[in-house]
């Protein structure tokens, strides 16, 4: 399907937390209470509509585990937008963010644009780490922070989307260099004003997240 | 991943009866029937263990349930009966007993062995009794009757369904493995043609090459005290191979704590991986009703062909494997190779869960089970050749496509694949397949 960007996302953040879950309510609208665990990296796709333009958003769903960090670490690369999460019913995975993040900004082009998100909002009565604290701690590194639930889908769309505008914004400001697919955006055949053609939209895939 | 959540034809009738069921005694009963050779078919027949003979039954047409139903022990009610009348918000519900078919009920039911025995007619008494010591006579040679070799040319899933088929095989591998590793290589023989499902547990073991007092070695490793790994355990146990009703029960997964507890206390220079638990899922599934055969097998079959996987550290093992992976896609396919190398879909990016898990990750456990039955026969070379058999398989669509749509592909198209036709490729290209070049730095000798 045609369209004007391709964006690379990377979901990070401890095991368990419902990465894969948000992913599968992102793209197939369904949640799943017991899903697989990932071992390496699983992907998705789906396509979004920001200021008139078509956008897909390219999805790499990680491990979790920390074994799987020295593996993980090479899907950073490339990456637009990466969704940082945990789970707000234990703490441990609120306190490993830092790791995380460190992680993310080692390995990642410094355009990246991380979100925050506290998943598994539904499960009020076990809440471990309250709102306060993941807002407190998006503001001192400088994150987006969204609370959302991958069961009752409460603000899944406004996640991914919300990152994407971030993504978009940046580019119209020529902060992100669109010609530089290092940074994880690839202008597909949709787009007016490269003078790419139809058939170069294949051939412009090449170099898109694959060497990642 | 979806692995097929659906329950499959061809998932073989588990060694035990339903758990419904599991709370009568079940007889069998013959004499009512009288056939012309019923008195020996009963005297050969009674000679085997029950539960050979429940799934010779079972094959033969046999339905627990049906015959419970009929005896009005199980009775089925309206789903809309069963709700509960209040629940709260944690699961707790109120206002509805226990179904009946939970509880303990000692009512003694007799099948009768009719319809097994009518099946059986044709076998020679003979059959019952192979002669394993005269190195000239094969299968068909120990069978007066010449169906049965040309039931060895059938594909696997009928054989294996077939009743008087299973009644040999189950025979000979029971004496040979009765005689291991006496009987060792013949094990290796037969399994070369099939292996019975019902066998299949001890049949793996032996191939692994399990032996001494595994009882008491697993009884002697702690699985009680906490260790770090708990909590990681804890989490994966629950979604791994969550649609079989063995691994899915409270049982299951407390067994399945175990095993794996066992495994890491026991390999202190080794760790927990994600993906170990599925790796275990097989060998816990077919040894259910015994654990330390479960460990055994599984810490026999990780040296072998996970060697070092499960280092602390082991981005070294997995780059030195894929890039061997790498080598053997461009040596096998040049074409593919080239394509997949152009768009960038890199083994990295696939491949890990495949090995890492040798395919326990991205197939349900019936395909598993073919799939190992001929891996077990090969060395530490066989996965690569699996994972060729599956990118030919995926070939055409791999090369008409750029890479988003190849890992979209890889999501979930590999689990629908015939394992019937993956285990033809896999054989062909180990045929084409120069040893040398798969030969793993890090193995510590030929395994075969």
């Amino acid at each position: 399907m045609a369209y004007a960007y391709l964006f690379k996302y990377i979901i990070i953040g401890d095991t368990g937390v419902g990465k894969s879950c948000l992913l599968l309510q992102f793209t197939d609208k369904r949640f799943q209470p017991v899903h697989d665990l990932t071992i390496g990296v699983e992907f998705g796709a789906r396509m979004i509509t920001i200021d008139g333009k078509q956008i897909k958003l390219q999805i790499w769903d990680t491990a979790g585990q920390e074994s799987f960090r020295s593996i993980t670490r090479s899907y950073y690369r490339g990456a637009a937008g990466a969704l940082l999460v945990y789970d707000i019913t234990r703490r441990d995975t609120f306190n490993h963010l830092t790791t995380w993040l460190e992680d993310a900004r080692q390995h990642s082009n410094s355009n990246m644009v991380i979100m925050l998100i506290g998943n598994k909002s539904d499960l009020e009565s076990r809440r471990e780490v309250k709102k306060e604290e993941g807002e407190a701690f998006a503001r001192e590194h400088g994150l987006i922070f969204m609370e959302t639930s991958a069961k009752t889908a409460s603000n899944v769309e406004e996640a991914f989307i919300n990152t994407a505008k971030e993504i978009y914004e940046k580019i119209q400001e020529g902060v992100f260099d669109i010609n530089n697919e290092a940074n994880g955006i690839k202008i597909g055949p949709q787009h007016a004003t490269t003078n790419s053609t139809l058939s170069g939209s294949q051939g412009g895939q090449q170099a898109g997240g694959g060497c990642c | 991943m979806d692995k097929g959540y659906i329950s499959d034809d061809h998932i073989i009738p588990c060694r035990g009866p339903h758990v419904s069921s599991l709370m009568l005694s079940v007889g069998f009963n013959g004499t009512q029937e009288s056939l012309e050779n019923s008195d020996d078919d009963e005297e050969y027949l009674g000679e085997r263990a029950i539960d050979e003979v429940y799934h010779l039954w079972c094959l033969a047409g046999g339905d627990l349930e049906k015959e419970l139903t009929n005896k009005e022990i199980i009775q089925s009610k309206p789903p809309v009966c069963t709700l509960p009348n209040f629940l709260l918000e944690d699961g707790e519900s109120f206002g509805q007993g226990r179904d009946r078919s939970f509880l303990l009920d000692d009512t003694t039911v007799t099948l009768s062995l009719c319809q097994l025995k009518n099946r059986l007619k044709d076998v020679a008494g003979e059959a019952y009794y192979p002669l394993l010591e005269d190195e000239q006579s094969s299968l068909s040679q120990s069978n007066s009757s010449n169906e049965l070799s040309c039931t060895v040319t059938l594909p696997l899933i009928i054989r294996e369904r077939d009743t008087e088929y299973q009644l040999i095989r189950i025979i000979l591998f029971d004496r040979l493995l009765k005689a291991y590793p006496y009987k060792k290589n013949l094990v290796w023989k037969e399994a070369r043609v099939d292996i019975p499902p019902l066998i299949r547990g001890l049949a793996w073991a032996a191939l692994l090459g399990v032996e001494g007092d595994i009882q008491a070695k697993y009884d002697s490793i702690d699985k009680d005290t906490p260790i770090p790994t708990d909590r990681q355990i804890e989490v994966d146990i629950p979604r791994c191979h969550q649609y079989d009703e063995l691994l899915s029960s409270p049982q299951g997964h407390r067994k399945f704590r175990r095993v794996l507890k066992a495994w890491v206390v026991s390999h202190p220079d080794l760790v927990y991986w994600q993906g170990l638990d599925s790796l275990c899922a097989p060998f816990l599934w077919l040894n259910f009703n015994n654990e330390a055969l479960a460990y055994a097998c599984m810490s026999a079959f990780i040296p072998k062909y996970l060697y070092n996987f499960f280092l602390k550290d082991n981005s070294h093992v997995i780059q030195e494997y894929l890039t061997v992976f790498s080598q053997m896609i461009a040596f096998h396919d040049p074409e593919l190779s080239n394509h997949l190398n152009e768009i960038g879909f890199i083994p990295d990016l696939y491949a890990i869960p495949w090995f890492l898990t040798m395919f326990t990750h991205v197939f349900p456990l019936h395909k598993i089970f073919h799939l190992w039955d001929t891996l077990l026969l090969g060395n530490s070379s066989f996965p690569f050749c699996i994972g060729v058999a599956i990118l030919q398989q995926l070939r055409d669509r791999l090369l008409a496509n750029g890479f988003n749509e190849c890992i979209l592909l890889f999501s979930d198209l590999p689990v629908h694949l015939a394992v019937l036709l993956l285990l033809f490729q896999l054989f062909c290209l180990r045929l084409w397949n120069p040893d040398l070049f798969t030969g793993r730095a890090t193995c510590p000798r030929p395994i075969i």
